[in-house]
């Protein structure tokens, strides 16, 4: 189970990656500065939910679970926000007039920061829960990692050859947040 | 660190042989010249006057633009000629704006044929601007500007008004997808100066071309369109106010090339935009995949 939710989690992470791109769009345009932002804001995500994760994992039954449940929440609030007000974020922004690279760092900070770290927290925790499954603790790691990786991809090429071109981007954001509100609930259940 | 030394100086002579050339006139008839920049990989090949830039993908390397050195009047790309069918609308400029500088062709006919204008361009790629300066006779000054910035963010963070808004925005062979939403033509009609008009190079041949019309026209009371033929291109103008005959236009105005422009144009005017289609949003704007499907 820990390796099919950690799967799953992986498609949400970079699928909202280029679902970011085209919210950024239409504010920022998409040059390569926005790129270098996009992705950076990504990587520090996926480096500060690690070391959430890794710091949440050490924690005994109990407030671990209600870690977990903490993460949980920040992650479909993350993108519920962005489902419901990153336009309006946007146009805020866009109203201050602010350089591009701050709006950007903004823009870049507090929409999509906040749930893929939340969502990359869970890594750690999905590790746990493999090696108490009676799995070493290198293997399950190096197979978390792998199908983590193996979801990336599914969700670039999902979101990029399927969704975007059929859904808008609206309807995909709301699709993430009851998608990641029920892989939440699963993860939970995956916890001792 | 000598192996380090001598690769900086053969880097060094490398780099030297790149700018030799020049854009005289009296410059070599020939030469090839290929740059990366953060958006392209960019050939410039002078052969006699003209001198083409091109955007290599993979194999291809299809042409973008070409200027004829000794001519800035010569608008050596037949769709650029079309381009000018702004003025059947707003037949004096005086603020031009141009999304996508290419290599300068339409900035060096309007400062030969409309002295008066103000030229603005915004250009995503400094190293287009640089290679169109340094190679294709384009130069610059104080009413011919051109800025590095996306189009759109241009847009949006300059509210003046233009007379002429030129949209040419190729990158990798197609526009990106917020250069052909709804609401970036609601910016663009917002910053239309009374009786401007917004001009745009479109490809026909994808159900991206659909779409085009159908979005321009949803947003735009008039939207013509002008076939170029022998190519893929058709140039949309979109204006203000209600549809009016353009075949009525007064060309006795005008003179010279801009006036045979205009009559060819018009001999190519294919009517008004179709609304069959789906419109393109911020929201919704697969234009890589309209592009890649038959109409």
């Amino acid at each position: 189970m820990p390796y099919a939710l950690s799967f799953i989690l992986g498609i949400f992470s970079m699928g909202f990656q280029l679902l970011g791109s085209r919210l950024l769009s239409p504010w920022f345009g998409s040059s390569i500065i926005v790129w270098a932002f996009l992705i950076s804001a990504f990587l520090v995500a996926f480096s500060l939910g690690s070391i959430c994760g890794g710091w949440l994992v050490r924690f005994p039954d109990g407030p671990r679970r209600r870690g977990v449940i903490g993460v949980g929440v920040v992650a479909v609030t993350g993108f519920a926000v962005n489902a419901l007000s990153a336009s309006a974020f946007l146009d805020w922004l866009d109203e201050r007039s602010a350089p591009l690279m701050v709006a950007l760092s903004l823009a870049c900070g507090l929409l999509f920061l906040p749930p893929v770290a939340a969502l990359a927290a869970f890594t750690p925790v999905l590790v746990q829960a493999a090696h108490d499954r009676g799995h070493a603790a290198g293997f399950a790691s190096g197979l978390i990692y792998c199908v983590s990786t193996l979801g990336n991809i599914a969700g670039i090429m999902l979101t990029a050859f399927v969704l975007i071109p059929n859904l808008p981007v609206s309807a995909l954001l709301w699709i993430w947040t009851a998608a990641v509100a029920a892989s939440s609930v699963w993860v939970m259940r995956c916890v001792r | 660190m000598r192996a380090l030394i001598l690769l900086l100086l053969v880097g060094g002579l490398a780099g030297c042989g790149d700018r030799t050339p020049g854009a005289s006139p009296d410059g070599p008839a020939r030469f090839r010249v290929e740059r990366e920049s953060l958006y392209n990989q960019i050939l410039i090949e002078r052969d006699g006057n003209i001198v083409e830039l091109r955007f290599r993908r993979g194999r291809k390397v299809p042409r973008q633009t070409a200027v004829d050195l000794t001519d800035p009047e010569r608008l050596v790309i037949p769709y650029t000629r079309t381009m000018l069918v702004g003025a059947l609308v707003q037949p004096a400029p005086r603020r031009v704006l141009q999304l996508g500088l290419g290599g300068g062709a339409l900035n060096r006919y309007l400062r030969r044929v409309m002295p008066e204008v103000f030229l603005q361009t915004a250009e995503i790629d400094a190293t287009v601007r640089d290679m169109a300066v340094e190679f294709m006779g384009y130069r610059p000054d104080d009413r011919d500007v051109v800025v590095i910035e996306d189009a759109r963010t241009f847009v949006r963070r300059n509210d003046a008004p233009w007379d002429w808004i030129l949209v040419d925005a190729y990158t990798g062979g197609s526009v990106p997808p917020h250069l052909k939403t709804r609401e970036f033509y609601e910016l663009l009609r917002s910053r239309l100066a009374p009786g401007g008009a917004v001009v745009l190079n479109l490809h026909r041949g994808s159900r991206l071309f659909a779409s085009d019309q159908a979005t321009l026209r949803a947003v735009f009371p008039q939207v013509e369109m002008f076939d170029v033929p022998g190519t893929g291109n058709v140039v949309a103008l979109a204006c203000e106010g209600a549809p009016g005959d353009l075949r009525a236009a007064d060309l006795s105005r005008f003179a010279g090339s801009l006036r045979e422009h205009l009559e060819q144009a018009l001999k190519n005017h294919l009517g008004p935009a179709a609304t069959e289609a789906v419109v393109l949003t911020d929201d919704y704007a697969p234009t890589e995949f309209l592009q890649q499907q038959r109409p």
